[in-house]
């Protein structure tokens, strides 16, 4: 749905985006994280057609934004981070007036506004002025706005800013009603738990560069395989089978059974090594050679990255192959 | 036939907020206080026919105000408008509906022009009160009141040209009202002084009683027909006919006078109306094609250049 390469973006001296790729299947929910200043909004300005590149191009379904700005924003619905309403306007006029600009009928105006009412749970506030809604609810009422015309594509720039934790839990229970609905919605947040719940895959910016790209889980198996396997024996393990255990650890898997605290056994790699591949396959192989040995295993896990340290890694990993 | 969104969500925006009612009241407030004491002035010795002309002179005087009153009230009110819409951050959100440039100006420019045409139709019983005194008929009202609607309406033009040039609200205001400013003191400077002027000073020796109004007034300067209130004034002279000696004295443009009386002061009014309406439509087509340049065709041109 989006396809971008080479993308960039220059404001003065400084460069917003340098050479970004990304690429966004059709009826994905795509997380798009990157600490301030990483180019996020600019991304996504440009991919809704207000902010043109320096250079590179994106293509939204297929169409240029460079080439068809007009016809790019008709397949999208946008929802930026900072925007505004007009506060003395009811809830449903707000969106009959967006709903007049897209050229509806009045009878299809009446429609789609009662459908978003519903599906953003502002129907009690059909009459309320926006004045009087709560962030969250102005939150939820932009994304009804940006829903209006039914677009393919929703870009939606930080839609949980400043929401306390209902309010959040709200908008998620309406992201997460939206990507059933089959559409493509880019989100951009920095709660990464949220993110990671919600989307099926992640982008991580940093400088203007894509620094990760790809489905949720496999950023956070590649991250999580740079932690040590944990096992729990119900007995210490001595003699033979712990011997015989660590020989066939070495041979086979390259990996190291050392004694860690409160009882924990680690499995490391061994000197320059890579760890034991955090995939499911490889721990279960882990696992089926410690039994064989005899060992009276009772618990086998991989203690889990934060998305915090995901993030900071992946960020970290894109600043240094910049040196 | 749909209205257009813009306007009728501007229209019920701006019928909602406190300053609307006040606005109105303080404008028909100073026309009333001025009339009253127009009235009160020329009249203290009781309502005569002789009086006639003093109903009249409080008659012009009061469409003069109307004229400034405008002046000040319309720049300021389209200047705001797009520019306006960008501080608030709902101009992308406009942007994203493909509504279109010249749907968003025609909107903002109708909701304005809808509400001067309010205030000046507020200002019509104040006007009218010359008809307890007689010497100005009921359609000679409705006639300047047509003919100031037009002078707002060309006004609403510059300050809609500001709007979509300037990004900030308050620059756009000054600007309109420094184009507006340059509008009337360029056209009456290069009438009095341009070549164009000294061009019609050597033509004007000639007899022009001779002459056809047309050829009068395509021999007068022609940026003197851009000057809203010259416009106003022929207008006025033509209904009253006491604005003669006046000009004469005040203008110190005798050339331009002779010229206009010749040609017929109505017909100097009406060729000023034009070339205001004229300027009015650039200005909308300008500002119209500047706005889509903003949005519609940033993307197509720069990539072509590339």
């Amino acid at each position: 749905m989006i396809e971008c390469e080479r993308l960039t973006k220059r404001y003065g001296r400084t460069l917003a985006l340098d050479g970004l790729e990304l690429h966004v299947a059709r009826g994905e929910l795509h997380g798009f994280v990157g600490p301030n200043g990483a180019g996020k909004t600019t991304a996504m300005r440009i991919f809704a057609a207000l902010t043109h590149p320096t250079s590179g191009d994106a293509r939204i379904g297929g169409v240029s934004v460079a080439r068809e700005p007009q016809r790019v924003r008709r397949m999208i619905g946008y929802m930026p981070d900072f925007f505004g309403v007009y506060d003395n306007l009811r809830v449903w006029e707000y969106l009959d007036l967006y709903a007049g600009c897209l050229g509806l009928s009045a009878k299809e105006r009446r429609r789609r506004i009662e459908e978003m009412l519903e599906l953003t749970e502002l129907r009690d506030r059909r009459e309320v002025f926006v004045d009087g809604l709560s962030r969250g609810m102005k939150q939820r009422l932009c994304l009804a706005r940006a829903m209006l015309q039914d677009p393919e594509l929703l870009i939606l720039d930080e839609p949980a800013s400043g929401m306390d934790p209902k309010a959040r839990l709200q908008m998620r229970r309406i992201l997460r009603a939206v990507g059933e609905t089959g559409k493509t919605v880019l989100i951009s947040s920095h709660i990464l738990p949220e993110l990671f719940e919600l989307c099926s895959a992640i982008s991580i910016l940093y400088g203007g560069r894509t620094a990760f790209s790809g489905p949720a889980g496999q950023l956070r198996m590649r991250m999580n395989g740079q932690r040590p396997l944990l096992v729990r024996f119900a007995e210490e393990p001595s003699g033979e089978p712990l011997e015989n255990a660590r020989g066939a650890l070495r041979a086979q898997l390259k990996a190291l059974l050392l004694p860690g605290k409160d009882g924990l056994w680690e499995i490391v790699p061994c000197g320059d090594e890579e760890a034991v591949r955090a995939e499911a396959q490889d721990e279960a192989r882990t696992l089926r050679l410690l039994m064989a040995q005899g060992l009276p295993v009772c618990a086998f896990y991989r203690e889990e990255t934060s998305l915090e340290e995901i993030f900071m890694e992946v960020v970290r990993d894109d600043a240094q192959s910049d040196l | 036939m749909t209205l257009n969104p813009i306007f009728e969500s501007c229209a019920r925006r701006r019928m909602r907020l406190f300053r609307t009612p006040l606005i109105i009241g303080i404008y028909c407030a100073v026309l009333s206080v001025c009339a009253l004491s127009l009235l009160t002035a020329f009249m203290g010795q009781g309502v005569t026919v002789g009086r006639m002309r003093d109903g009249v002179e409080c008659y012009i005087w009061m469409t003069a105000l109307q004229f400034f009153l405008i002046l000040l009230v319309a720049p300021a009110l389209s200047a705001g408008s797009i520019a306006g819409e960008r501080e608030r951050r709902t101009f992308d959100l406009l942007v994203m509906t493909g509504v279109g440039a010249r749907r968003i100006i025609a909107g903002k420019l109708l909701e304005n022009f809808a509400f001067l045409v309010l205030l000046i139709l507020c200002g019509a019983p104040v006007m009218a009160l010359a008809l307890l005194t007689g010497g100005v008929t009921p359609g000679q009202i409705a006639v300047t009141l047509l003919y100031l609607m037009a002078i707002a309406f060309s006004a609403l033009c510059v300050g809609m040209a500001a709007t979509v040039i300037m990004r900030r609200s308050l620059s756009a205001v000054i600007t309109a009202y420094l184009a507006v400013f340059a509008i009337g003191a360029l056209s009456w400077g290069l009438s009095r002084h341009g070549p164009l002027a000294a061009a019609y000073i050597m033509q004007s020796l000639g007899a022009l009683a001779q002459k056809s109004t047309s050829e009068i007034l395509m021999g007068m300067p022609v940026p003197i027909f851009f000057n809203p209130a010259v416009g106003l004034v022929m207008l006025l002279a033509s209904q009253t006919g006491i604005l003669h000696r006046t000009m004469e004295t005040t203008m110190r443009l005798y050339h331009i006078y002779s010229a206009a009386k010749a040609a017929g002061f109505a017909a100097v009014s009406a060729a000023c109306l034009m070339a205001m309406l004229a300027f009015a439509a650039a200005l909308l087509a300008l500002a119209t094609l500047l706005l889509r340049a903003q949005t519609d065709g940033f993307g197509r041109k720069r990539h072509e250049k590339r």
